[in-house]
């Protein structure tokens, strides 16, 4: 696989930012549109390439949901569970689609979560 | 509520399932492809979540049309994507110098959902590359205690396309008959 020039640098730090910044948060993944593993920053042991895939297909049903429903340009992707959530957000950096996810526990602060999330997004973009 | 039969179409990247939708289904199919970011796959665009699409057959109901990513790293939306299927057509790259290999990935990936299912294999690219033969991929389903019809097709011919659907139903049926005696 080729990733753009300094993309998992940046990855890397932008994803223990974001782990960094919600201490609620489990791990921070950033994988690319076809669903392999940039980075990973997490603080319990977890499966991130598995991760990686399941959010790259999540984002890409949640892109066909939006158009087919027309909710127009989709921001997030959200999971709710009874043990926390999984925050999903999709970004571009050199013409190569991403996907930034948060496993983050219930305590968590959703709305933080997800301006975090956004945040990491588009660091990366930049 | 009856609902309409549900197939999928499941097999090794780059072997068909999203154009095989694509040719037969009555709506615009519900794609979810990406840029292909894996430099051993020879392809622009890939499959990261299903293919959706619907096919009426004359004179029967619709039949609902599923596709799964070809890509192992994909495997729990096979088996998301399998649930209450009445069959599953299995699409193999010939080209592709371990077909037989991924083949048996997906019957050991499938191998719950075969014991007693449907199924229907479809060879693609057999005319550039007619090895293995249609009887390797025979034998090897024998070899698992399967009988299903393994067949040479051209996913981008609507026909080949309808050929698989129809012999995964009229299968379907008749085990649907012998489960009824």
């Amino acid at each position: 696989m080729n990733l753009p020039a300094n993309l998992e640098p940046a990855a890397v730090r932008s994803a223990q930012a974001l782990l960094d910044r919600v201490g609620q948060a489990r791990a921070v993944v950033v994988a690319t549109e076809d669903g392999f593993q940039v980075a990973c920053a997490a603080r319990e042991t977890i499966d991130a390439s598995r991760l990686a895939a399941i959010t790259s297909s999540m984002a890409a049903i949640g892109e066909v949901v939006s158009s087919e429903t027309g909710l127009g340009a989709v921001r997030c992707v959200m999971i709710e569970a009874d043990a926390g959530y999984l925050v999903m957000r999709a970004t571009r950096r050199a013409g190569m689609g991403l996907v930034v996810a948060a496993l983050v526990a219930r305590d968590a602060l959703l709305g933080l979560v997800i301006h975090g999330v956004g945040e990491t997004a588009r660091e990366l973009a930049q | 509520m009856p609902m309409e039969p549900k197939i999928v179409f499941t097999g090794p990247p780059n072997a068909g399932k999203t154009t095989a939708i694509a040719a037969i289904s009555d709506v615009a199919p519900v794609v979810t492809d990406v840029a292909n970011h894996d430099a051993e796959l020879a392809k622009q665009r890939t499959t990261v979540g299903m293919d959706y699409g619907v096919v009426s057959l004359d004179g029967q109901e619709s039949v609902r049309l599923f596709g799964t990513p070809g890509q192992k790293r994909f495997d729990f939306m096979w088996r998301i994507l399998v649930r209450n299927a009445i069959g599953i057509v299995i699409l193999v790259d010939n080209s592709q110098p371990d077909a037989l290999a991924q083949f048996e990935g997906f019957l050991d990936a499938l191998a719950e959902e075969l014991a007693g299912g449907s199924c229907v294999v479809g060879v693609g690219r057999t005319e550039s590359h007619p090895e293995p033969g249609m009887d390797a991929f025979s034998d090897l389903l024998a070899g698992r205690g399967h009988l299903f019809p393994v067949v040479a097709v051209d996913v981008r011919r609507r026909d080949d396309v309808l050929m698989l659907v129809e012999l995964l139903l009229s299968q379907a049926e008749a085990r649907q008959t012998l489960e009824l005696e």
